[in-house]
Parts: structure tokens; C-alpha cells; sequence
């Protein structure tokens, strides 16, 4: 029920974005026009020098590690521009321990993605960024179950199992914002559409929670960052001008 | 600019609903039993069921019994497998009758296997799964293992046990 409520809603997303699409099939005369488009200026090659260095931090990870009891997750990522397209990389460490009903998970390790993004904001100079971009993902980690169970037929057991060395990768498709809100320093979010997740050596026990992605039993799933970052330029952004 | 900007957003929305899976909800499809079906063959070699009336089932490695002095004939049930251990032996007493004769029986089996423990959530906890379910050792005439697979979605036996 969820997912076809899902389906309408997006579908009427859909619809809605691209009803305001202009439709270039529409006849408006019978006399044909024959359009030139005006000749597309060369971006000049020193456009693709890069200008500066972002570096930042996720501050939904600090959130949880201030207010949550499981997870202790930090963050940085860093972005250099190159003209419109941004080579991006993020590094992150992650503690998460949970306990419920008869046994007690603790997960350790790492994970970075590396990717890049396109940037839609043509003539903004002051690198504010609408991002679209892809992310390839990878986490290596330890984690550890401890399991005091009993059985109503053959009695009490405990297992102390170890899956260590774990490593998994997933791919992300993104959208982001960053907005500055002070000279060189900029707020946003990132938005993230993790897909195609595998686990490799996790022969222990099946894998509960990866760093950097979350929940191992989901194969695709999204998540939400919002980063604060501050830029360190060393040449001036050159940006092409609006046409008239 | 504007379109290519709308599409990525659409196609992201899109795919966004593929991400969507929907939480777990303590409602595993692992089951840590064996399911059994008792058949036999016919003249034409075809294959029909055979009931049969457990005196005792009982394993070693519990002191539960998990059949005795039954009065009814059945042809299916289930015994569970023991998550202490990577191997559960079962000994059934049990008696059919051939011809209006009620002959009894007695045979052992040893099952063998392996378990993977997953967390399903803090508030459902472990869920255990047994895979690659084999038989170490068996007395019965013949022995078929449908399938390995321990899981509720599965209609059909894990076991067909073959009395003649």
C-alpha cells in the first residue's frame, strides 16, 4: 500500500515537472521559421582550472552522535572544482552498537565515496552549487553479535560470532545544495539515492549495519546529509557570462 | 538548462521509489523446522501416501518428545531442529498398516546443517536461518530431501520419507 501510494505520489511529481516543460512540437504558425541558434561561446580552458578547495563536515552525523546513544559516526568531505564539474570525496568513521532481546551488536570501520557532480548554477561566481552527481561507495568494517538465547525445546545457548575484515560497496546517485552564508562558508545538503549495495566476507553472521550506508538488509535505499564546509580559494572564479 | 535540470530531478524521484524497501516487521520467513511427508509406492510404481501412527519421536539431544502414543495416522508433520548445535538426530517409532497387518517400525535420522544468525532489530532481536540442511545418516527405506531451504513461503515438504 505504501509503495503504490509512493508510485502516485512521485508519479504526480512527475507529471507536474514535466508539465511545465515547454512543449517544442506545438505548431504556432503555418509559415515555417527556420531558427538559428546563436553560436554557443567557447568555455576558455583556464575556466577548468580549479579555483579552490571545499572542506566540511556532515552535521546530521554530529546530530546523532549529540543526541543518539547508538552511533558515533564523523565525516569530511571535500570538493574541488573544475568549471561546472566537481570532483567530490567524502571519508567517514563509524562506531554503532545495539542490544535488544538476547544479544548485543557492536560494528567498527570506515567508509569513503569518491564521485563527481555537475553543477547547474551557470553564472553564479560565488560557487554556490546545484549538484547532480554519481558517488561509488566503499566501507570496510569489524562487527561483532553475542547472542544468550533460549530455546523452549532443546534450552539456553550463547554464540560469540565475529565477522571481521568486512568490506562493501554501493553506488549513489545525488543532488546537493550549497548555499554561502558567510565569505567562504557554505551550508547544504546532499541528498542520496544508495543502489546496488554488496557485502564481501561477512561469514560469520549476515551483516546488520554498514558504515555509511546503514541497515545491511536493505540492497537500495536514501539518505540525507547536510553539510557545513568552508571553501580555501587560491585563484578567483572566472564564470561565463549571461547571454542576452 | 531548465529541462536537463527537471529530468534529473524526475529521474531521481523515480529511482528514489526503488530505494524505498519497506522496514521489517519481526516477521521473518525462516522457520526452524523440518516438514515431512510419509509416501509410499504403488503397483504402478506411482507415488501415494502412506499413513502412519507415531508410538514415539523423541531426540537425544532434548528431553522433550515430540510424538507418543499417538492413536491417529498422519502422513505430514514437522519436527524443529536444534539451534544449539549443527546437527539434530531424530528416532521414530512408528507403525503402518500393510495389508490390515499393523507392522511397527523403528528408524533414525541425523540431520545436518549450518546456521547463520542475523539481527533483525533491536525489538525483534536474532533471527536464526538454517541452510544446506542435509542427512548425515538415515535408516528409513528411502529418502528424498525436496528442499533445503527452512522457510514459511515454501508449500511443498522439506522431507519425503518413503515406507514400504
Amino acid at each position: 500500500m505504501r509503495l503504490i501510494l509512493s508510485c502516485l505520489f512521485f508519479s504526480l511529481i512527475s507529471f507536474s515537472l514535466f508539465g511545465q516543460v515547454p512543449n517544442s512540437s506545438v505548431k504556432t504558425d503555418s509559415v515555417e521559421q527556420k531558427i538559428v541558434e546563436p553560436e554557443r561561446p567557447k568555455v576558455p580552458k583556464s575556466f577548468f582550472i580549479p579555483t579552490g578547495v571545499r572542506i566540511g563536515t556532515d552535521l546530521v552525523a554530529l546530530g546523532v552522535n549529540t543526541f543518539g546513544n547508538n552511533r558515533q559516526r564523523y565525516e569530511l568531505q571535500a570538493d574541488i572544482d573544475f568549471h561546472r564539474i566537481y570532483l567530490i570525496g567524502s571519508y567517514g568513521i563509524n562506531q554503532y552498537q545495539s542490544s535488544g532481546e538476547g544479544f548485543e551488536y557492536t560494528n567498527n570501520g570506515n567508509y569513503f565515496r569518491v564521485g563527481l557532480a555537475a553543477d547547474f548554477l551557470k553564472f553564479d561566481p560565488d560557487h554556490n552549487t546545484l549538484t547532480f552527481g554519481l558517488r561509488y561507495a566503499r566501507a570496510s568494517f569489524s562487527e561483532s553479535l553475542t547472542t544468550d538465547i533460549v530455546s523452549p525445546i532443546y534450552g539456553p545457548y550463547q554464540e560469540n560470532l565475529n565477522n571481521d575484515a568486512v568490506s562493501a560497496r554501493w553506488f549513489e546517485m545525488t543532488t546537493g545544495l550549497r548555499v554561502m552564508v558567510l565569505k567562504n562558508l557554505y551550508m547544504g545538503y546532499t541528498f542520496r539515492i544508495q543502489l546496488n549495495r554488496k557485502i564481501f566476507n561477512a561469514s560469520e553472521f549476515r551483516s546488520y549495519d554498514i558504515p555509511g550506508f546503514g541497515r545491511a538488509e536493505f540492497k537500495n535505499r536514501w539518505t540525507f546529509n547536510y553539510y557545513v564546509t568552508y571553501r580555501i580559494p587560491w585563484k578567483e572564479k572566472k564564470v561565463m557570462e549571461r547571454s542576452r | 538548462m531548465e529541462s536537463i535540470i527537471k529530468k534529473s530531478i524526475v529521474l531521481i524521484l523515480i529511482i528514489s521509489i526503488f530505494s524505498c524497501q519497506v522496514d521489517s516487521n519481526c516477521g521473518s520467513v525462516n522457520v526452524d523446522y523440518v516438514t515431512f511427508s510419509t509416501v509410499t509406492l504403488n503397483a504402478n510404481l506411482k507415488e501415494i501416501t502412506k499413513n502412519v501412527r507415531f508410538d514415539s519421536v523423541f531426540s537425544p539431544q532434548t528431553d522433550s518428545v515430540f510424538a507418543y502414543q499417538d492413536t491417529s495416522f498422519i502422513s505430514s508433520f514437522r519436527l524443529p531442529l536444534s539451534p544449539v548445535e549443527n546437527q539434530t538426530d531424530f528416532f521414530f517409532y512408528y507403525s503402518v498398516d500393510i495389508a490390515g497387518d499393523t507392522v511397527s517400525y523403528g528408524d533414525t535420522i541425523r540431520f545436518t546443517y549450518e546456521k547463520r544468525n542475523r539481527v533483525d532489530s533491536p525489538e525483534c532481536g536474532i533471527d536464526l536461518e538454517f541452510i544446506g540442511m542435509d542427512t548425515a545418516y538415515q535408516t528409513f527405506d528411502s529418502l528424498i530431501i525436496v528442499n533445503d531451504t527452512l522457510k514459511r513461503t515454501i508449500n511443498a515438504p522439506n522431507i519425503k520419507l518413503f515406507i514400504f
